[in-house]
């Protein structure tokens, strides 16, 4: 009885905390398992990582595109033109597709992101070649028939509309479109109802054509894979050309002054979501590590400030967590939280609260070197199986971080002093300027909300249109 | 067919025997653990890996909500919240700093069956750890102000995973509707008065009765020695007594008669329904032959329910099937998500035509091997790590008293043939033996009556 323990995972199990990291090691340079690059014909770069611990052959892909990628008033180009890779190709139906990957074994898993689209599959190590040949059908010929488009638009328009029924994943979406104004982060990857049911066949079509591309992707093959892999990979991704990849630039970040609530109603609810930030940093800012031990310290980790505060100490919420999503262009600081209405009120103001004492006392030395021991010490976990490596490394690699990050890791957190922390604090995170949503009955918080900040009220439903 | 196993395992499993290509997948899924119990009836497993500088510590009690009082449900995810208030020794705070400063995580899970706690470590805090979970297994702090505080906690979590989830609706309903005397019919987080009515001496005589050595499963995986990790084990728990575990007495859950259904209207756009029936429990032959059933009909869009309602009809937005298997009856279930504003009975009965024919026709050859192949990749991807496979092993003892139960699985799903699927669902899912739980948008029409939902709730 193996396969309980997935299920259980999933739905039947109640987990003390929702608070999770990636995942000791002893310092100097961490080695990582051994990986080998080669660059295809066409200019697919392609990383190996070999692992014989198990029967298993893993692909995943990594093309340089996501949602900010979609027209101004085409959003949700990105997201169908994943959906639609494994629904017909030029040799195959969806359905025979369908049926060939559940045969091997699953499916292709498509992740469209802001920045980028990973696309990934598993099967055993047996069936490889079976999986080489309809993976690289998939993205390199995918059919975007007339009707698959149809079905598709249908089928998004469709999770548009019930996002609303999933509270947390709701308060999520709308919060990034009120931090963002007109920024592309400010889109749903699924995109808008209004340009999701305009789009056409041709502006699928141009999407990826424009940017899935050998030479704006890269591709890890990890498990255990034939010796002859190259060679396999050069005749499966042979025939996809190459082409200049399109560059893309991001409007300015909007700022935010002072602070601002925004209360989205919905009368039912029987929990009021909170998400409160502001923008945060890009995935190549120079104090990416010490804002990550910053993070630990304040609600990055079980035993955090916000933890211990806003749960342990108060009873107001089972999860509360901090989190700097650092992108291409600079992603968001975020608090996530629930409680129950009558404290929303309560809830907001000590949040605050605790982010002003942190930013302007800073952290201690106690806390700064229990921080780094937890994050060295999660470190090999982040890297434990051969895919986390292949996964990450291609992430890395897509926003230019050398793999010295990696090797290096242990060293360079362990390097970083208290007074740096501080100092990245004071530099990258905004108590008083940021902004706050909450997803509630509005009667039962307005008067809550009001004597800490100015509030702006709105009903759900402009967001289910 | 599977020879490439042998091959490959060998390479993986450091301590693992030569295999000889003729024995079963289960001897070369094997991986090898050292079991052993103490004087006062601790079961211990330990499994060296050396590949990562990790190990992962379960300790897990066979007490779950299925143990609980009608009037105290929830308490058994209660209690594990409060195992995280710390000891005299390891205060609250001192206790979750000292795991983390350690460069380590924790967390703990409840379910109908079993209540586990686990550690994922960088190796060398054996010691530690194992003195911390010993150490908690006895010494618990009952502090009122604590306690006042967690029960708010596990509130806002009932709050955030049922009353404010369609999903968790759904599960609750699922769970209420199969069983009318069984204790798996309430939930694992337990109803809000009983919450609020659970005193601490209740809590304290929950901890005095089910934490006790002789009730715990403890499994430690990864980097570590196995001679001095025993020692360490001697030492800490060595001087916890044993003591008499009382009987799980509760009553069978008899066979349903009649189909039954439930349903909360709620301000969704989406309409969203399950259908569930009594199913065998853990380790039964028939619950390997259900899982691969419910494969077939909802897992992933080769399944036969999602090609018909989701990519025919366009009815629905997903819909998966499985089979849950606790350990003392199972519940295979189909769970839907109806798109907005289409009609939720035509794909309840879509999905009792696919029932009806897994009934009347078998299963084709391609299907059952593709089943097979989908569970074979979940098994391998649950032993990528040090803590999937500590918590294999623990499920496993814990549930079953034996964890090689978990080598035979792949043998034991490989055997499964078209007929025993048909037959299969024969037995178990007949049309009177469903229960429906619908949760349809305000304002939408009623559903058709169907005959013999008399004995709804």
């Amino acid at each position: 009885m193996i396969r309980q323990t997935v299920m259980v995972l999933t739905f039947l199990v109640l987990t003390l905390g929702c608070a999770s990291m990636p995942g000791g090691g002893g310092s100097g340079s961490f080695k990582l398992r051994p990986f080998r690059e080669v660059t295809l014909k066409n200019g697919l770069k392609v990383l190996l990582v070999e692992d014989k611990s198990l029967p298993y052959f893993s692909m995943f892909m990594l093309v340089a595109a996501g949602s900010s990628n979609d027209g101004l008033t085409a959003s949700g180009t990105a997201f169908l033109v994943g959906d639609l890779l494994d629904k017909g190709t030029s040799k195959r139906s969806a359905m025979e597709l369908a049926d060939a990957m559940g045969q091997i074994g699953g499916e292709l898993s498509v992740d469209v992101g802001q920045d980028f689209t990973m696309i990934s599959a598993s099967t055993l190590a047996e069936h490889q070649a079976t999986l080489l040949q309809n993976f690289s059908e998939m993205v390199t010929e995918p059919a975007f028939s007339a009707n698959e488009v149809d079905r598709a638009k249908k089928q998004v328009i469709a999770q548009l509309q019930k996002t609303v029924d999933n509270p947390g994943n709701f308060a999520e979406v709308v919060f990034d479109s009120y931090l963002y104004g007109s920024h592309p982060y400010a889109r749903r990857v699924l995109g808008r109802k209004r340009d999701v049911t305009k789009l056409r066949k041709k502006d699928i079509i141009k999407y990826y054509l424009t940017h899935y591309r050998p030479n704006n992707a890269q591709l890890a093959i990890v498990g255990d894979f034939a010796p002859t892999i190259v060679e396999d990979l050069e005749t499966v991704f042979g025939k996809w050309t190459s082409r200049k990849p399109a560059e893309l630039t991001f409007p300015e970040v909007p700022s935010i002054s002072g602070l601002q609530i925004q209360v989205i109603d919905k009368q039912d609810l029987k929990q009021t979501e909170i998400r409160l930030g502001h923008p945060g940093i890009k995935r190549t800012e120079p104090d990416f590590l010490k804002l990550r031990v910053a993070n630990t310290i304040l609600g990055g980790a079980f035993h955090s400030r916000l933890v211990d505060e806003i749960r342990d100490r108060r009873g107001l919420t089972y999860s509360i967590n901090s989190s700097f999503d650092a992108r291409k262009d600079a992603g968001p600081f975020t608090v996530s939280t629930f409680t129950r209405h009558e404290k929303v009120g309560e809830t907001v103001s000590e949040t605050l609260r605790v982010m002003k004492e942190f930013w302007e006392k800073g952290v201690t030395d106690k806390e700064v070197a229990d921080a780094k021991a937890l994050l060295r010490g999660m470190f090999p976990r982040s890297l434990e199986t051969a895919e986390r490596l292949g996964e990450t490394m291609l992430i890395l690699r897509y926003y230019q971080i050398p793999d010295s990050y990696l090797t290096n890791y242990l060293r360079d957190i362990e390097k970083i002093k208290t007074a740096e922390v501080n100092e990245a604090i004071k530099k990258h995170l905004q108590p008083a300027n940021l902004k706050v949503l909450v997803f509630s009955p509005k009667d039962k918080v307005l008067s809550q909300l009001r004597p800490i900040g100015l509030v702006q009220v709105k009903n759900y439903s402009e967001y289910v249109q | 067919m599977f020879r490439w196993l042998s091959l490959s395992l060998l390479i993986a499993v450091s301590a693992q025997a030569e295999v000889s290509p003729k024995t079963s997948l289960a001897d070369q899924m094997r991986i090898e653990v050292d079991k052993y119990q103490l004087p006062n009836g601790l079961t211990v497993l330990l499994h060296e890996d050396h590949s990562a500088p990790l190990i992962s510590i379960h300790q897990w009690f066979r007490v779950g909500s299925s143990h609980e009082k009608v009037g105290r449900t929830g308490m058994a995810h209660f209690f594990e919240h409060l195992m995280f208030k710390g000891t005299p020794k390891y205060p609250k705070n001192e206790f979750d700093r000292q795991i983390q400063a350690n460069g380590g995580t924790n967390n703990a899970m409840t379910s109908l069956d079993y209540t586990g706690y686990y550690e994922n470590m960088p190796s060398g805090t054996l010691d530690l750890i194992l003195d911390i979970e010993a150490d908690r297994m006895r010494n618990l702090n009952f502090d009122p102000t604590e306690i006042k505080n967690e029960r708010e906690v596990v509130k806002e979590e009932r709050r955030y995973r049922v009353e404010n989830s369609v999903f968790g609706y759904l599960h609750e309903g699922v769970f209420e509707t199969v069983f009318r005397v069984h204790p798996y019919r309430w939930p694992v987080v337990g109803y809000m008065k009983d919450l609020d009515a659970t005193s601490m001496e209740d809590l304290k005589e929950f901890y005095r009765v089910f934490y006790a050595p002789n009730n715990a499963v403890l499994v430690i995986t990864g980097d570590f020695k196995s001679g001095a990790t025993k020692s360490l084990i001697e030492k800490h728990y060595g001087k916890i007594p044993s003591q008499p575990l009382p009987e799980h007495k509760f009553d069978p859950e008899p066979q349903q008669k009649s189909q039954r259904s439930m349903q909360l209207v709620k301000d969704v756009q989406s309409p969203t329904f399950a259908v569930a029936y009594q199913a065998p429990p853990a380790g039964q032959d028939d619950a390997y032959v259900l899982d691969l059933l419910a494969n077939i009909l909802g897992n992933g869009s080769s399944s036969r329910l999602h090609k018909q309602l989701v990519y025919r009809q366009q009815v629905a937005s997903s819909i998966s099937a499985w089979n849950y298997t606790p350990l003392l009856s199972g519940v295979f279930q189909i769970f839907c998500s109806v798109k907005p504003g289409m009609n939720m009975e035509s794909a309840i009965n879509t999905t009792f035509n696919e029932i009806y024919k897994m009934r009347n026709r078998l299963v084709s050859e391609d299907e059952l091997k593709k089943a097979k192949t989908q569970v074979m990749i979940d098994y391998i991807d649950s032993l990528k790590t040090v803590s999937g496979k500590a918590r294999a092993l623990a499920l496993n003892e814990v549930l079953f008293k034996d964890y090689t139960m978990m080598f035979k699985d792949l043998d034991r799903y490989n055997s499964v043939t078209a007929e025993q699927i048909k037959a299969a669902a024969e037995k178990y899912l007949q049309t009177h033996q469903a229960a429906i739980v619908r949760v349809k948008p305000q304002g939408a029409p009623a559903p058709v009556k169907s005959s013999g939902s008399s004995e709804g709730a």
